[in-house]
């Protein structure tokens, strides 16, 4: 079992619906995503590039199966869990930040305040929390605490709380167009393997050798 | 004034008029149900807390599908809102004891909810016909069509049975809106004084701002030379979740204006400064994004923003409810009457610290 994901780029409008199924149930704090959505060529998402054609990327931990990431982490608290999906260990990370620096893609994000202020900078209501309540261990680690400790690293773990209880990632559930598929990529029968058979599925970076298992589809070309 | 389910204060075409009676004593009493605190909860005298979409019992049908669906509560009303039926019921009584009758008294308000709702499925017509409350409470159920299989196709009964034009469109009755077709069919040529009058008893192109804009100030051409265009906003729906945190900060927590790079230069503007969008009605200021997408002689701004985020300045301060006249020959409330032509309205942008 190898797990991966596809994101058809020809259905994604945009709507950055991902981005906020992602961080609400993973209890992310102001200024922090797990997930982003871009329109690529253009510094602002939905303005068009003054060059090229319009269209958009979701972006979020690629789940490498040679993750850089997980190579530099001098304690071992970046794994790779048995189906393939790269998770952090909130007890082990120590905060130096060198998968941070690692990483192509630019996904990590790192706890600089204590988890309540942090929060507590949206003004909700006191004690207010949102996201998925309680502690999530897999294969006995922490990879997920709706309050992540100051001075850890943190991101996209396919939402390895849900996956364990045999639901979908957030983003998936919560897309719209329908454009995110999760999948075995080691079944050659699978949706995920038949999608990026039939339509050219690429990773992103692959000149970085990463070896991403989030597979996009390129959007049809556009009459201009 | 008694309101609900909408953000006049913010929303109306006349916000600022609505400022201005509600400040002069004009409006005596504003009362409004939210659930959350908008620029119109802000003006009113008497706030009541209605509960959310996810806290009340509600029957939800759109245009945009055939499906009928019950909204149904997943947990209780937070702290003391109650829905709006029960809050209705309760003042009207006050009013008149005899009006108690008409809001099903007796029974709580999911009670009395489930029953308007089972009334609306019997007396809905045939497309409600055999549409019962227990199949809604399992999930959404496809209203019955006059075509073969329920399929939405339209002018069926038109085409097929020969019945005359204009099907029916809710919420008003057929009688009503027949009235827009009185040939009975599809009509290209409009056989109306009125239509006849305003030269458009054809399809014709007017150019915009000749009968408005420059009819009222002809100095407006020169003045303000951008048409503004209030679009709906990605993080909003109108000005429902204008509060929204995790939304604001997808908008990088501000309002903004897009501009044509040509327009922009040519005011020394660019993008990211805060400007003012201006007429000689009103103001209101948002950051600049240069669109290379957006036409030259454009700002667009993105309406739905409350206006303790502008600064207190609304951007309906801008816009003027001018009246087509042909939305006079018919009235039909919300299909057919007097309404604001939003897109008729000019300004111009000049950058805040200038």
């Amino acid at each position: 079992m190898k797990m991966g994901m596809v994101i058809d780029l020809e259905k994604c409008i945009g709507c950055r619906s991902c981005m906020v199924a992602c961080k609400q149930h993973n209890s992310q704090p102001p200024e922090t995503w797990w997930n982003r959505v871009f329109t690529p060529g253009s510094h602002r998402h939905l303005t068009p590039p003054a060059r090229g054609v319009e269209y958009f990327l979701p972006v979020h931990c690629q789940h490498c199966e040679n993750a850089p990431c997980e190579k530099v982490c001098p304690v071992g608290a970046t794994f790779h869990a048995a189906d393939g999906a790269v998770l952090i260990d909130f007890e082990r990370c120590i905060g130096c930040r060198y998968c941070m620096s690692a990483c192509p893609y630019g996904v990590r994000q790192f706890n600089w305040e204590d988890p309540e202020k942090a929060h507590q900078r949206s003004e909700y209501q006191e004690k207010y929390q949102y996201g998925y309540p309680e502690d999530h261990r897999h294969e006995g680690r922490l990879v997920y605490t709706p309050l992540r400790p100051r001075g850890v690293v943190e991101k996209c773990t396919f939402c390895a709380q849900y996956r364990d209880k045999g639901e979908l990632p957030a983003c998936v559930r919560g897309c719209p167009g329908k454009a995110r598929t999760v999948g075995d990529l080691d079944d050659p029968d699978s949706e995920v393997s038949r999608l990026i058979k039939a339509r050219d599925g690429f990773t992103l970076l692959p000149e970085k050798g990463t070896k991403p298992t989030v597979f996009y589809l390129p959007p049809k070309p556009k009459e201009v | 004034m008694v309101g609900g389910w909408g953000n006049p204060f913010d929303q109306h075409n006349m916000s600022n008029r609505l400022k201005e009676r509600a400040t002069s004593g004009e409006l005596e009493f504003i009362l409004t149900t939210d659930f959350q605190i908008s620029t119109s909860c802000m003006w009113s005298d008497v706030v009541l807390p209605a509960p959310t979409w996810y806290e009340k019992y509600d029957l939800t049908a759109t245009i945009l599908h055939p499906y009928l669906q019950l909204q149904q509560p997943a947990i209780r009303p937070l702290f003391e809102s109650r829905s709006e039926l029960w809050i209705f019921r309760e003042l009207a009584k006050r009013l008149n004891p005899e009006f108690e009758k008409h809001y099903f008294p007796g029974l709580d308000e999911n009670e009395a909810a489930l029953k308007v709702i089972e009334l609306l499925l019997e007396t809905g017509g045939f497309e409600t016909e055999g549409i019962t409350l227990e199949m809604l409470k399992k999930g959404p159920v496809r209203l019955h069509s006059p075509a073969p299989g329920d399929r939405q196709i339209p002018f069926y009964e038109q085409v097929q049975h020969r019945i005359p034009f204009p099907p029916p469109s809710y919420p008003a009755p057929l009688k009503a809106t027949a009235q827009f077709l009185r040939s009975g069919r599809i009509e290209f040529y409009k056989d109306e004084d009125l239509f006849l009058q305003e030269g458009e008893q054809l399809p014709v192109h007017k150019e915009t701002f000749v009968e408005t804009e420059y009819k009222a100030n002809p100095a407006a051409r020169e003045k303000y030379r951008l048409r503004y265009v209030t679009k709906n906003s990605l993080y909003r729906v109108h000005s429902t979740h204008s509060n929204n945190t995790i939304l604001l900060e997808l908008q990088d927590n501000r309002a903004k204006v897009f501009l044509n790079p040509g327009d922009a230069g040519e005011r020394g503007i660019t993008d990211g400064d805060l400007v003012q969008i201006y007429n000689d009605r009103g103001k209101t200021r948002a950051h600049v994004v240069l669109d290379p997408g957006c036409s030259a002689g454009t700002a667009i701004f993105e309406e739905g923003w409350w206006s303790h985020y502008l600064g207190g300045e609304s951007y309906n301060s801008l816009t003027y409810p001018w009246i087509k006249p042909l939305h006079e020959i018919y009235f039909v409330p919300g299909m057919w009457s007097p309404t604001t032509v939003w897109n008729e309205c000019l300004v111009d942008v000049r950058r805040m610290d200038a």
